[in-house]
């Protein structure tokens, strides 16, 4: 078993996905990818990531229902939540109230488009 | 014959399809059209250049709704005069990821051309391998696609069930 934090990187935009990805790698990550948040929480309770990167808007489970699930479950609540989102500007805490009136606590957030070495930065404070 | 595993078909909203061909100062024409569009705000889905000698040929898809605009945009336009194609009611279908497996793209062109789909462009991206055919006939598409590329179980072709558009942000007031 590889001692390299796991990552899993969960956006619908396949090329971004694959980009944090190389990025992540180059760094000496391991990684998982997921492209909606039905398959991100497949891979969540297969492969139990370190940290997930994870977009907002999503087709079938969007990213703020992922978080609410990781964060609500004893036994993954400890996996470091990092939400991309397209409103960066507009925000300015991790915590979000939803439309389901749901409210989100993420550990961070990055605002798209994504700045990959800022992104890294945010990474390696929390997965090493 | 093993299908071949992928994560994802993902396809678009209705889009029109424009083609360009230009001979002379080409490059600075189409970096004028997209300047134009991105003035206007109007988002491209799709771009596909190919250069032939001194020839530039541009594809470009858009939302289907702003084809009027787009239009009156190459009307007024003089330089695009006579070189500019429109095709209607066009689609996007994106099979992801690639993993640079050339069999992905043998296999798509050669289900779609079984089932006498068009194809009117392609491209391929870091990840994702894109076709450009008929809006009426994406689902169609897919579904042969699904002869011979696998997706994970459960999961099926979906549409963004969101649109991401340009507005105008005034801040400070």
């Amino acid at each position: 078993m590889s001692d390299k934090q796991l990552i899993l990187v969960v956006d619908d935009d396949p090329d971004l996905v694959e980009a944090v990805c190389m990025k992540l790698e180059s760094e000496d990550y391991r990684v998982a990818k997921a492209y909606d948040g039905v398959q991100a929480w497949e891979k969540i309770k297969e492969e139990k990531p370190k940290l997930v990167i994870l977009d907002v808007m999503m087709p079938n489970k969007n990213g703020y229902q992922v978080c609410d699930e990781i964060k609500q479950s004893p036994e993954y609540k400890d996996i470091t939540v990092i939400l991309l989102t397209a409103v960066g500007e507009a925000v300015t805490t991790t915590r979000y109230m939803h439309r389901d009136g749901i409210t989100t606590l993420a550990d961070d957030f990055i605002p798209k488009p994504i700045d990959l070495d800022k992104l890294m930065e945010i990474v390696k404070g929390y997965a090493g | 014959m093993k299908k071949i595993r992928i994560e994802g078909i993902k396809l678009s909203e209705e889009l029109f399809q424009l083609n360009i061909l230009r001979h002379f100062h080409s490059k600075d024409t189409l970096r004028h059209f997209c300047r134009i569009l991105a003035s206007n705000k109007i988002n491209i889905p799709f771009l596909s250049t190919a250069y032939f000698g001194e020839e530039v040929q541009l594809v470009c898809c858009m939302s289907a709704e702003q084809k009027a605009k787009v239009q009156d945009l190459i009307n007024a336009e003089a330089s695009l005069g006579g070189c500019v194609e429109f095709i209607p009611s066009t689609g996007l279908l994106s099979v992801y990821p690639h993993k640079s497996d050339v069999r992905v793209l043998g296999l798509s062109l050669f289900a779609l051309g079984r089932a006498r789909i068009p194809i009117h462009g392609l491209a391929s991206s870091l990840s994702a391998l894109t076709l450009v055919t008929d809006y009426g006939r994406l689902d169609e598409a897919a579904e042969v696609l699904q002869e011979y590329l696998e997706l994970p179980p459960g999961q099926r072709p979906f549409r963004p069930q969101f649109r991401i558009t340009q507005s105008e942000i005034v801040k400070g007031r």
